[in-house]
């Protein structure tokens, strides 16, 4: 008699290797699904099961690792868990939420996706977190089921989760900006699983992922309108694709100016990035010393920029910087490497001339909007340090940006171009006026800077207002700080 | 049992985890640290060295080796991937190193390894602060006179890695 062929290991949920923790360590954030496996490894609906602590855990293993089809009772025990205990779909959620997306194995990912259009088909607690997290990680490989799901339940999202679906419709058109909706090849797949062999990316859906966002921005505008002016930033990016022209037409022009007016809400500044980027960007201007960068900015670039789609997303990563990331006092004091240093780094990485116009905008954005009173000096102080800072000894990056806001107040919108040269003018003076910098001297009067860009700036400045624009220029009286006079005497050299 | 590496069997059982400055070169797998990659050199293939592994010696394969620095908040050190390591650890990982072994590898170079006994696993990415000086493997080192079973610091050869380059600025 052949001997018992010893039990098969349990599934992996994660992307294994002899260098990474195993399950079975208590490092892996696997380890807690495979613990609750091993102690209710296929859950039911039975009472002894739904009381379980393990539920959570063990049920989402379940969820994820089962071959296709996906078993019955294991649906039914996720719902009558829900009905029966408030906290459970939340726990749930939460289970699947610590799992690191980038390592999944396709077969747990797709089903990640299935576990997420329950929740959300029963409107659980908890499921709004779990879509936003994968909305941040388009593309993926058969990401169009995220696509269905909002599509189906898109009238219940407007009424009841508008954040979220406005979050969707900003995702979606981040990704047709960028215009990359291929999925990283992944290396893994699931073998014979009809289950992941018929989950679609939307890659192939290009023309159903179009007409979702027309149709939110037709039906549901007002939801749409929440994301704030990045809303136009993005469709103006897909103004030339063919069915977002009738928009362009008929339904933006009254729209625009209200919609500009609106900054971007917090919620959404870190949505068009990944969580990996955001982690290690917060690293970077909480950690990280000056002059000790060079590494992290490496690393950053290879893992995040030098792959197909990446130097598209330095745009909203300077939109993320800008808006997303308000350092305190004590950190900007603390020696670490500044905003302005990081975006200044980011801007030499571009390549491409139209990513690198996309993000001279995106850091230009809040300043084209710029209201005193309601409008963060935080959002526009990046722009201009980097333009003050580079004076010295990258002149050149001063030059093009400057160039490059006037280019803005002439040509971004011709019909309100008043409009944005007077809030641009207000950004002048209220960086002064706050004490951002302590006046605009150093780019006025620096010769190194192109006489023809100075001219045009101390016109500007002092054109239609000039007594903001006296205010603007911050004229020296007895105080002149030690920082000025090295400014003037680099200037004058 | 292959010979000229003094692996002492259970050594690695004490747990203790330490920084980078305070690693001494010792013939025993005890070293249980963590910290992050920092640059990698090009692999390297050797013949199999008298003293390699048995298993790789038996089938006469080349070891494929690989030079690495790695740092923590405290100090730098030379790293020597292994086989498989030398794919599966790129610079920005942060390595956790259990039962490992700083020592003189053929003779000369003074590395940390995870050794036949040690095992590196990734524990994560980027989030680490480091220094690169001092490199724990550009130290010179000599026997305790009080007690010759302990190493102890006499010169630094480099303030830092003479190996890898420093990044561009």
């Amino acid at each position: 008699m052949p001997p018992p062929s010893p039990p098969s290991p349990p599934p992996r949920l994660l992307a294994g290797g002899d260098h990474l923790p195993a399950p079975t360590s208590a490092t892996s954030p696997e380890h807690p699904f495979l613990s609750a496996h091993l102690l209710l490894p296929s859950p039911s609906p039975s009472p002894a099961d739904l009381s379980s602590p393990h539920l959570p855990h063990a049920l989402a293993f379940a969820f994820l690792t089962q071959p296709s089809p996906l078993p019955r009772h294991l649906l039914v025990a996720l719902h009558a868990a829900g009905a029966r205990f408030p906290a459970f779909y939340q726990a749930f959620a939460s289970a699947l939420l610590s799992l690191p997306f980038p390592l999944l194995l396709p077969h747990p990912r797709a089903r990640l996706l299935l576990a997420a259009s329950e929740l959300a088909r029963a409107a659980a607690p908890g499921f709004g977190a779990l879509l936003a997290s994968l909305l941040r990680r388009v593309p993926f490989p058969g990401d169009a089921r995220l696509l269905d799901l909002f599509a189906e339940h898109a009238s219940s999202l407007a009424d009841e989760e508008p954040q979220l679906l406005a979050s969707a419709v900003l995702a979606f058109l981040r990704l047709l900006a960028r215009n990359r909706l291929a999925p990283a090849p992944s290396s893994a797949e699931c073998k014979g699983c009809e289950e992941c062999k018929g989950a679609k990316s939307l890659e192939e859906c290009r023309g159903k992922l179009v007409s979702f966002c027309v149709a939110m921005l037709r039906d549901h505008f007002q939801v749409c309108a929440l994301i704030g002016r990045d809303l136009v930033r993005s469709l103006h990016e897909l103004a030339l694709v063919p069915e977002f022209q009738p928009l362009w037409r008929d339904l933006m022009p009254d729209r625009v100016g209200d919609v500009c007016r609106m900054s971007t809400p917090g919620w959404c500044t870190a949505l068009a990035i990944t969580g990996e980027m955001e982690t290690q960007l917060l690293f970077m201007m909480n950690n990280v010393k000056w002059g000790d960068q060079k590494r992290y900015q490496l690393w950053f670039e290879r893992k995040h920029l030098m792959v197909p789609g990446g130097v598209e997303m330095i745009p909203d990563i300077v939109r993320f910087i800008c808006c997303g990331y308000h350092p305190t006092n004590e950190i900007m004091h603390s020696g670490v490497i500044a905003r302005w240093a990081v975006i200044g780094w980011l801007l030499t990485l571009c390549g491409k001339g139209y990513v690198l116009a996309n993000a001279k905008l995106a850091l230009f954005y809040d300043w084209l909007f710029f209201e005193e009173g309601s409008g963060n000096v935080m959002n526009i102080e990046p722009a201009i340090l980097l333009m003050l800072n580079s004076v010295s000894e990258y002149t050149e990056i001063t030059n093009m940006l400057l160039e490059f806001l006037f280019l803005l107040i002439d040509n971004y919108d011709v019909r309100r171009k008043d409009a944005i040269a007077c809030c641009v003018r207000s950004a002048f003076g209220v960086l002064v006026k706050k004490r951002v910098i302590l006046s605009l001297e150093p780019l006025t009067c620096c010769e190194k800077i192109s006489p023809l860009l100075r001219q045009k700036l101390v016109a500007f400045l002092s054109s239609s207002n000039p007594g903001a624009a006296e205010d603007s220029f911050g004229k020296p009286t007895a105080v002149v700080s030690k920082e000025t006079e090295l400014k003037k005497s680099v200037c004058s050299s | 049992m292959a010979q000229g590496e003094a692996d002492t069997p259970g050594a690695g059982t004490a747990g203790r985890t330490v920084k980078l400055k305070d690693l001494v070169p010792a013939a025993t797998n005890t070293v249980n640290t963590t910290f992050i990659v920092l640059d990698k050199a090009a692999p390297a293939a050797r013949p199999p060295h008298p003293h390699a592994h048995a298993q790789a010696q038996a089938r006469g394969v080349e070891e494929v080796t690989c030079l690495a620095l790695v740092a923590d908040d405290t100090a730098a050190a030379h790293f020597l991937l292994w086989g498989g390591e030398c794919g599966a650890f790129e610079p920005g990982d942060i390595v956790r190193l259990t039962d490992g072994i700083f020592s003189y590898h053929r003779g000369n170079a003074l590395v940390l390894r995870a050794g036949r006994r040690g095992r590196a696993e990734k524990v994560g990415e980027f989030t680490m602060l480091f220094v690169e000086t001092p490199n724990m493997s550009e130290i010179q080192w000599g026997r305790d006179p009080g007690d010759p079973r302990r190493m102890v610091q006499e010169a630094v050869v480099s303030p830092y890695s003479q190996f890898f380059k420093p990044p561009p600025r």
